[in-house]
């Protein structure tokens, strides 16, 4: 397992050449929330320049303006590209984990956006989101077997349980690490 | 609910201040110029919303042209004051009546500018100036 | 064999085996009655899993009946192979099944876990307060139920309720209350508390002597109820809360819980065997619709009375959907797995969209009229026939099945017409019960009696068909589904834009649409009947209701208060032909606005109401001007209550989660150092204060003194909440200051002239002294 552990500083095009998917690796991005989101972005059109790209919106956090944007900027068929892309939103766990089910093992890469948010719900035991991260986890290893993979997820908070992060991470081919920057000491000048 | 793009409204906020640095630097009078602009655009968002463009901010620019056009339309007709139940409709931001009498006024003052271009096979006819040509549908400006 | 005729006040299950039956007779008795009453749920799955599951349950204890076969999954197109399990004992099988649900967790179940009333409403028509006809044995086990009513109709004969209420003197969480109120229909009674014996003895002999189908209490729930029953233990002398004997009373515990983006709070229960427990301070809603507006969301969910006046109107919805899917065979899911089908990038910026929002044009406008569409997205469901089964994907159906199907709008989306679907054969009697309903009360005069009962019950359908579009897409809906959602919001965009095209293509100028409803105007329409053409227009392009809401003698639509050249589509008041008033956004419509100023605020609208001439200035500024020295004087010297300088606002989250801590959230710490700990979602009421903290909750021990008020804050919300109203008829918010305080001047010694379109200038500046 890779474990690439980088500062989360501007966001953009030098994150975006680290993150090169190789076939048949469960790929993990790990980073704050609004740093993932634009990595994913970034990535996903990077992808729909030349195919078909299949994201599962696990986390309500799909940027479209954002993707349009991106194309726009790389291709005068930015139309077309963003015509290939397909979104599923999963707002609960069950969903996620019926998402995954359902997905057919093609070649055309899968992103899931922060899969790990619908696993926090307070409101579904605990042991029965375990049962239903393994499941989903089964699936997105079925899912690898012919196309790349690549999860996005963030840190939990002090009152989450870490298991879910580390069950992933345990899970995962290649491991991208973005954390936040310490805030820096405050030049003095005298 | 399963929202999950942002709403028109956060998207033209996102927007807005995506030009908070060019703002910046403008002359105080030039930011007041451009919050203008802005507030404009601000009329039109269920518009822009309906519109479901990828690229919103186009959308954006064109209700601001709007605007503008429709202040130019105001300007011009004051300049021109001939009516004054379409200047108070004006007012109420309905220019249908005042844009009914500009095109009377252009066929009347100028039928060639109203000329159909032929259809291959048709006769060729110039218009006549007597009779109002049937309108383009007249853009609502509410 | 006994034949009874009656209603039902009750059902629930026996401790023993089956259900209990509490029946008001008509002969004035109350019947406890039982009856069989097996329950079915089933299990899908792998085969293999399924033949476990078998073994598992004919291993367990209860009595269960076990058949494969197969039955209808309203998200399958075919019918799914499932495990069929029958327990012979109700109440054994919400045990059972969580055993099974925990050694099988993978499975997909379908009714396992439904409310009695549902599944009996299901097989019997029965809901509460049904009028029915029973056939029972001499051990008043029910042979035959025959219901002699629905749901749906507008006058059945009432039942004979026998109401009950209790109340402490005073708000428990404000001060310790030092007394009871007991009322009935016939007698009233005062206990103090510091007296329990006697209390208690008194309190037993009217429970039983009155014997209620209601007991009705204010704070029964979160404190009347515990405290008394903690009473009653500590000097041993039971209370007959309960009419079913030899049963504990059921408490449930407070909870927060996030919904519809917001934290809502729901505080303790108490439910009670055998008659209903109401409790007004903590009833879903109750202030909106009260006892009358219960009993009817009783009779249409089928849920029992003290549940649906507990929980939120999304539940009743979902209640009512089950009760539909079960008499159609459809099968209800335990959990909700069903997911989104993938769409395209570009699909998704069409379809996630709400309803269209428009700008209105900022200003006074006269002789508008308000046009909404009736109950717009219920009768788009219904009459689009949307529903979770009929949104198709074309893709995936033969092309011969096509011609069933109608395309939405933009959206690559198909509803198949032909097969009825579930949520509009739920919702359609509650359309037409709410639009009949609508019509009786149009005609009845203001004086009938009745018109209180109709208006109950015209609310809680109101909220019932609100919460069901929502519903729709909800992600823990068991029959949501968000493209059928979104195809609801695709037609309700559609039908906007094609009644706004009808009006305009009739001359109308269109002032501002929102959702389901439109402004228009046209030079010389005022009358109602001049709008009929443009109602009948707009239904015959939509094929939904539209009706008048109303035509206003004058509408302000009201800026950001940000920024005045940007509009904002929710905040506007003006006045109806009829002189009433409509009022969104503004401050008397606020919670966080305090009595004070909300009764100014009225003050001042119904100034502008009276007003002969809206034009003129002088018909209105003096009186309101006058409210406006009146009130600051009041407050200056002390003469405004307390209770009246209250806000309240909710806390949105746990104290420790606030960075920087609002108003709201000191005022909750001031109470937690008192050991009141408030939940987020609950309110806080308090005033504000000059110094630190700023604020003084009102709920301490210590009531906050006149003195320490900041009233600088209380006259700056006022000229707010002032400025706000008259804004729009050219007073701004300085000038207003100024004529206000200049206390020299009375404004009618200036002659009307000047008064009269002041707009923009500022040409009466009034000097201050």
């Amino acid at each position: 397992m890779n474990t690439n552990a980088h500062p989360a500083t501007g966001y953009g095009r030098n994150i975006d050449d680290s993150l090169q998917l190789s076939p048949r690796q469960l790929h993990l991005v790990l980073a704050p929330h609004r740093a993932q989101r634009q990595m994913m972005t970034v990535l996903t059109a990077r992808l729909a320049l030349t195919g078909r790209v299949r994201l599962v919106d696990a986390g309500n956090c799909f940027d479209g303006y954002g993707l349009a944007r991106q194309l726009r900027q790389q291709t005068s068929y930015w139309q077309a590209a963003l015509e290939r892309v397909s979104v599923a939103r999963a707002f609960t766990c069950y969903q996620v984990e019926t998402l995954l089910t359902e997905s057919v093992s093609d070649f055309s890469p899968v992103l899931v956006l922060n899969l790990l948010d619908t696993f926090y719900d307070e409101n579904v035991r605990l042991p029965e989101r375990l049962r239903l991260l393994d499941v989903s986890l089964a699936e997105l290893r079925r899912l690898c077997r012919a196309a790349s993979v690549a999860v996005s997820a963030s840190f939990p908070t002090r009152d989450q349980p870490g298991e879910l992060l580390e069950i992933l991470t345990g899970v995962a081919g290649q491991v991208w690490s973005f954390e936040e920057p310490q805030p820096a000491e405050p030049l003095r000048l005298f | 609910m399963g929202r999950t793009l942002p709403s028109v409204t956060q998207v033209f906020l996102h927007e807005q201040q995506s030009f908070l640095r060019f703002r910046r630097a403008l002359r105080r009078s030039d930011q007041k110029a451009l919050d203008d602009l802005f507030a404009a655009a601000h009329k039109h968002l269920a518009a822009a919303a309906y519109a479901s463009h990828a690229l919103p901010f186009e959308i954006f620019l064109l209700s601001m042209l709007l605007e503008e056009h429709k202040q130019v339309l105001r300007m011009r007709y004051l300049l021109n004051p001939s009516d004054a139940a379409a200047l108070e409709q004006l007012e109420q931001g309905d220019s249908t009546a005042y844009l009914d009498s500009l095109t009377a006024a252009v066929e009347a003052g100028n039928p060639a500018a109203h000329h159909v271009p032929e259809r291959a096979g048709s006769p060729a006819s110039p218009p006549d100036p007597g009779r109002s040509e049937p309108q383009a549908s007249t853009p609502d400006l509410t | 064999m006994v034949e009874l005729k009656g209603w039902l006040l009750d059902l629930f299950a026996d401790t023993q085996s089956g259900i209990v039956l509490w029946l008001i007779g008509e002969d004035g008795q109350r019947h406890r009655l039982t009856q069989d009453f097996p329950i079915t749920f089933y299990a899908a799955g792998e085969p293999a899993r399924l033949r476990h599951l078998w073994r598992f349950l004919q291993s367990q204890p209860e009595k269960v009946e076990l058949k494969r076969t197969e039955r209808r999954d309203i998200f399958s197109p075919k019918p799914v192979d499932v495990l069929e399990a029958q327990v012979s004992q109700t109440a054994a099988q919400p045990y059972l099944f969580q055993r099974v649900a925990r050694e099988f967790p993978e499975l997909p179940y379908y009714d396992a876990d439904l409310p009695i009333t549902t599944r009996h409403a299901a097989i019997y028509n029965t809901f509460p307060l049904v009028h029915c006809q029973v056939e029972a044995d001499e051990r008043g086990v029910v042979q035959a139920l025959k219901v002699l009513d629905t749901p749906w109709e507008l006058d059945p004969p009432p039942p004979p309720l026998r109401l009950l209420a209790i109340e402490p003197d005073v708000d428990p969480a404000h001060a310790a209350p030092t007394a009871l109120y007991v009322r009935s229909m016939s007698v009233s009674y005062r206990f103090s508390l510091q007296h329990p014996r006697p209390l208690l003895i008194n309190l037993r002999a009217i429970l039983q002597r009155q014997d209620p189908d209601v007991l009705m209490t204010a704070w029964g729930d979160t404190w009347l109820l515990p405290y008394l029953i903690d009473l009653a233990d500590q000097w041993h002398i039971p209370l007959p809360l309960n009419r079913e004997p030899g049963r504990e009373v059921i408490r449930k515990d407070e909870r927060s819980y996030q919904a519809y983006g917001q934290v809502i709070y729901r505080g303790k229960q108490v439910h009670l065997f055998g008659r209903w427990h109401i409790d007004g301070c903590n009833a879903m809603l109750f202030h909106e619709y009260g006892l009358e507006g219960v009993y009817e969301l009783a009779r249409v969910t089928a849920l029992a009375g003290q549940t649906v006046a507990r929980v939120s109107p999304g539940s009743g919805i979902s209640a009512m959907q089950m009760v539909t899917a079960l008499r159609l065979g459809i099968m209800v899911p335990w959990h909700k797995q069903q997911a989104e089908r993938p769409k395209s990038a570009l699909e998704m910026m069409q379809a996630d969209q709400g309803g269209l929002v428009y700008q209105p044009l900022i200003g006074l406008h006269r002789d508008v009229a308000e046009v909404d569409f009736i109950s717009m997205y219920p009768s788009i469901m219904r009459h689009f026939n949307i529903s979770p089964e009929t949104v198709a994907d074309p893709n995936t159906m033969g092309r011969d099945q096509y011609a069933r199907l109608e395309r939405v709008s933009e959206l690559g989306l198909w509803i198949d017409q032909e097969t009825s679907g579930l949520i509009p054969q739920t919702l359609a009697p509650l359309l037409d019960k709410r639009l009949e309903l609508k019509l009786r009360l149009a005609e009845l005069p203001a004086w009938d009696p009745r018109r209180q009962t109709y208006q109950a019950q015209a609310t809680a359908h109101k909220w019932l068909l609100v919460t069901c579009f929502g519903y729709l897409g909800y992600k823990n809906a068991r029959f949501g589904r968000i493209e059928a959602h979104e195809a609801v919001t695709a037609y309700g965009r559609e039908m906007l834009l094609r009644a706004k095209e009808a009006a305009e293509d009739m001359g109308y100028t269109v002032l501002h649409m929102y959702v389901d409803g439109l402004w228009v105007k046209k030079k010389g329409l005022a009358e109602v009947k001049s709008f009929q053409p443009l109602l009948e227009e707009i239904t015959t392009r939509t094929g939904l209701p539209i009706a008048l809401d109303g035509i206003y003698r004058w509408v302000a639509f009201l800026p950001s208060r940000l920024d005045e050249r940007v509009p904002v589509p929710n905040r506007y008041f003006g006045v109806f032909k009829d002189g009433s008033l409509k009022m969104r956004g503004i401050e008397t419509r606020r919670h966080d606005t305090p009595a004070w100023v909300s009764n100014v605020q009225m003050e001042i609208m119904d100034a502008l109401v009276q007003a002969s001439n809206v034009d003129d200035r002088s018909t209105y500024l003096p009186k309101i001007l006058k409210s406006l020295r009146r009130a600051l004087t009041k407050l200056r010297t002390g003469g405004v209550r307390v209770e009246d300088l209250l806000i309240s606002q909710t806390l949105s989250r746990e104290l420790s989660e606030y960075r920087t801590p609002s108003p709201a959230a000191r005022a909750a710490a001031q109470l937690a150092a008192v050991g009141k700990n408030l939940r987020p979602g609950q309110r806080v009421r308090f005033v504000y204060t000059l110094g630190e903290p700023g604020v003084h909750a009102w709920d301490l021990p210590q009531p906050p003194e006149l003195r320490s008020i900041d009233q600088e804050r209380y006259r700056v919300l006022l000229f707010r909440a002032a400025a706000t109203i008259l804004q729009p008829f050219g007073m701004q918010e300085q000038d207003l200051k100024t004529r206000v305080i200049a206390n020299a001047m009375d404004v009618t010694f200036f002659s009307p002239v000047y008064l009269k379109g002041a707009t923009n200038k500022q040409a009466l500046k009034i000097q201050i002294n």
